[in-house]
């Protein structure tokens, strides 16, 4: 029993020359007792010190009569007592103070958010109304709270222990998100991965990117890619063009707000180069030149330039089966190297492989 | 490349870069025979010439020289 839970104080002796009381406490924190001696001329002493019926045979609970936490659903804070007993009289109503940041307690303004009524075990207090006068708490300040139950006769207060598990902090929108990576996943697949903003629990979480549009260095514009929120840390993202940047950020939210958004993360997707079309096959109708000339599309590069293309040669053998003759890389041709080292390939003039390779076509020869 | 006239041929084409191989193509078309031009004919030469009006004539190419 703490200094200050002190109600209505009764006289239950008087003028008695006994040294004892006999009678029942019904009062579940047990009755305190303070005795006086008043002599016959009237003089009176001091109150003597406080003794509590059951001082002796009380446990610590585990748990504060009164708790606060903050509420998953609103920015608030939720306060919970438990129910006031009725052991022989009956609670009348109640009253839920705060502490202030100077550490009085006030209850002003407290009344629109928690009833009087004895029977209520909870109620949830806003977190601006807390930021508020006369409060005037701020982000991570203990929300400390006490409930003063008025009996018929006397009041007793329960207030929220300070054993660092029953107290809630006053929560605030979600800090920065600091660790964002994004790294390439199968199928050309980019997985983007998060570590929360702090040691806060069941935040959500919204991941933006640019869809491919633009880059890191042009201002992308972002859209959403988490709808609605995810709770995960993680997210796959698949159904990617090769070539593009993509940019990823993300930012926690509760249900006090949003926090900024992280640092944006950024991966390309590269993939070898694509299928190239059916080529085509043709004679050669030049004097002195012995082959055929293979034309195919331009291929698809993945992102990433052309190093290497390969030409496997089939020869129709006396069964009329085509056999696997030889297969010619256009590695290190001088025009190869030169076509084929930027996309932005025009046509170059025919001639005879080795020689010379265009972007789309070369000769075979003899 | 080991290509000889009159051979019967058909290709497939594939791409490389920085992550790897691509597929191969599918086979083209499979009707192409190697072949050279023939070679050059001998010189024509002139029979006669009257008035205005002269004739030519030529060898025909021997097998051989056709090439193919």
């Amino acid at each position: 029993m703490s200094e200050g839970r002190y109600g209505d104080w009764r006289t239950v002796s008087k003028y008695s020359s006994r040294t004892n009381f006999i009678g029942n406490c019904m009062h579940p924190d047990g009755c305190n007792f303070r005795v006086r001696t008043e002599t016959e001329c009237g003089s009176v002493s001091p109150w003597s010190g406080v003794a509590n019926s059951s001082a002796q045979t009380t446990q610590t609970p585990n748990n504060s009569m009164v708790r606060t936490f903050s509420s998953p659903t609103e920015c608030g804070v939720i306060i919970q007592w438990d129910r006031a007993p009725s052991n022989g009289s009956r609670p009348q109503s109640l009253q839920v103070w705060i502490q202030k940041r100077s550490g009085e307690f006030s209850s002003t303004g407290v009344s629109q958010y928690c009833s009087t009524a004895s029977e209520t075990t909870q109620c949830t207090i806003p977190s601006a109304v807390l930021r508020a006068s006369p409060f005037l708490l701020t982000t991570d300040d203990d929300v400390v709270a006490k409930v003063t139950v008025q009996y018929s006769s006397w009041k007793v207060t329960y207030e929220t222990d300070s054993n660092g598990y029953d107290v809630a902090k006053l929560g605030s929108k979600p800090k920065k998100v600091t660790t964002i990576s994004v790294e390439k996943a199968e199928n050309s697949s980019i997985d983007v991965t998060w570590n929360p903003p702090s040691d806060e629990q069941n935040l959500q979480y919204e991941l933006v990117w640019n869809n491919g549009v633009g880059t890191l260095d042009e201002f992308p514009q972002y859209v959403p890619l988490t709808q609605p929120y995810t709770f995960a840390l993680r997210y796959n993202r698949g159904n990617l063009r090769p070539g593009k940047e993509y940019v990823f950020k993300v930012r926690a939210i509760n249900s006090c707000g949003s926090g900024e958004f992280s640092e944006p993360s950024k991966l390309s997707i590269n993939q070898a180069p694509s299928r190239p079309d059916t080529p085509v096959v043709s004679s050669i109708l030049e004097e002195d030149k012995c082959g055929v000339k293979i034309d195919w599309n331009k291929i698809s590069e993945g992102g990433t330039p052309i190093t290497n293309i390969f030409i496997d040669v089939l020869k129709k053998d006396a069964d009329g089966v085509f056999q696997p003759s030889d297969i010619t890389e256009l590695l290190n041709k001088p025009d190869f190297v030169k076509n084929f080292g930027s996309v932005e390939v025009g046509n170059v003039d025919m001639a005879m492989c080795p020689d010379a390779i265009t972007e789309k076509s070369c000769f075979i020869t003899c | 490349m080991d290509l000889a006239v009159d051979d019967v041929v058909a290709v497939k084409v594939k791409a490389m870069n920085g992550e790897g191989d691509g597929p191969w193509s599918l086979e083209s078309n499979k009707d192409v025979k190697v072949s050279l031009t023939p070679e050059a004919m001998d010189m024509p030469g002139m029979i006669s010439k009257t008035g205005d009006s002269i004739t030519i004539t030529w060898a025909a190419l021997d097998e051989d020289k056709t090439n193919g």
